[in-house]
């Protein structure tokens, strides 16, 4: 008999917990084919490792854009390479709660749950990812009290209200950690020349880059190509300049956050002054962006303890307790 | 015969009658207790046993 399983299918990661068990894989949401005979040649670490590495024949990418599934074959079958890899085979099929962006489509949906079953689940629910986040975080949702969750993703940025056990309001972006690392590539190509590759730019936004000014500030030398001579070069950036590099983006799920705090009803928008926002996902943990929302809102912004886990963990709980909690996936709510 | 085949199928058709009843108009309180199931599978000492599974594991695995 299979264990069933929560999964968060992100586009930076994938996390999946086993009923009873806990968290048993957490890789990199990447895939590295064989270009000519479409065939797997690594997943998850392995395969991040190859991003702009590769030879000509092989191709490492991250099936899923934006929280949403770019390539549905490819997805199916890193699907079936996870559920393999965690115990899953022809004749133990689980049922499966997968944690999705809020703002997804009908086709989006069809199209996660669809990869889900032909890859080997019984049964595969939906759950948005801010009230998994909010299950996870250990927020008292089941109260009638405000409860304000931030979860910011490699692909979306979602912020919800949740009261006694539902949601309040919703304010989703397709805007996340991955727009940081492009707006930090962009910059360096157009202020000083050189190429880098998305995993230098992820680099570079872990060791100088923040969304408000920040004690301690260092400067970080990074090396790409140069464009006009094609060779080696390295260049000195500053966290200033990755700052300005970074805030449209970051002014955007600044702006989302500020957007969900207005369809919030009275009643609950006086929680958040006590109760504050709480802050999950691996972009939550970009330097100064807590401070820069708490600025801007007025609001105390605080950081889950398990920001990364947030998610899955509430899944996980959703999975435990799968007959109490079916109205929580998405549609099944009555 | 006749008489004892008509109360057989009046009683079975009463006893489906009653049963499609049943089925139409749930008891008033099941959403309630539905709801109140929903809520108590959400309070923080039901969450509490999946929060300490992963933070055992992860003091297991920094133990190993």
């Amino acid at each position: 008999m299979a264990r069933d399983l929560a999964i968060d299918l992100g586009t930076a990661n994938t996390l999946v917990y086993m009923k009873g068990r806990g968290i048993v894989l957490n890789e990199p949401s990447v895939i590295a084919l064989n270009r000519q005979t479409g065939e797997v040649l690594a997943t998850g670490h392995e395969a991040w490792h190859m991003i702009g590495r590769t030879p000509g024949y092989i191709v490492a990418v991250r099936p899923l854009r934006g929280g949403a599934i770019t390539d549905f074959d490819v997805t199916e079958r890193m699907i079936r390479l996870l559920l393999q890899r965690v115990g899953v085979s022809r004749f133990t099929r689980p049922k499966v709660v997968i944690c999705v962006p809020s703002a997804i489509t009908e086709v989006e949906r069809r199209a996660v749950t669809d990869a889900a079953r032909r890859a080997g689940a019984a049964d595969a629910q939906l759950i948005e990812q801010p009230m998994a986040a909010a299950i996870g975080a250990n927020l008292p949702i089941d109260e009638p009290v405000g409860n304000m969750v931030i979860d910011i993703g490699g692909g979306t940025s979602e912020t919800a209200v949740i009261s006694l056990g539902g949601i309040v309001a919703l304010e989703a972006v397709r805007v996340g950690s991955f727009d940081i690392d492009n707006a930090i590539q962009n910059y360096v190509r157009r202020e000083h020349g050189i190429a880098i590759g998305e995993r230098t730019a992820e680099e570079i936004k872990v060791a100088i880059g923040s969304a408000a000014e920040t004690p301690d500030e260092v400067e970080a030398e990074v090396s790409g190509r140069d464009l006009m001579q094609g060779l080696p070069k390295t260049v000195i950036l500053t966290p200033e300049e990755i700052r300005y590099a970074i805030d449209d983006v970051v002014t955007q799920i600044v702006q989302s956050v500020v957007r969900c705090l207005a369809k919030a009803p009275p009643e609950l928008a006086q929680d958040f002054l006590v109760r504050g926002m709480y802050l999950v996902g691996g972009g939550g943990l970009l330097r100064g962006l807590a401070d820069r929302i708490e600025r801007e809102t007025q609001v105390p912004v605080r950081m889950s303890n398990m920001p990364l886990e947030a998610v899955v963990l509430g899944a996980g709980h959703c999975i435990e307790n799968y007959d109490a909690l079916k109205r929580m996936f998405m549609g099944q709510r009555r | 015969m006749t008489v004892v085949l008509v109360v057989i199928i009046v009683v079975i058709a009463l006893v489906f009658v009653v049963l499609i009843a049943s089925r139409r108009t749930p008891a008033s309180n099941d959403g309630v207790d539905d709801f109140r199931r929903h809520l108590d599978a959400l309070s923080p000492e039901s969450r509490q046993q999946v929060i300490d599974r992963v933070q055992n594991r992860e003091e297991d695995d920094d133990g190993a």
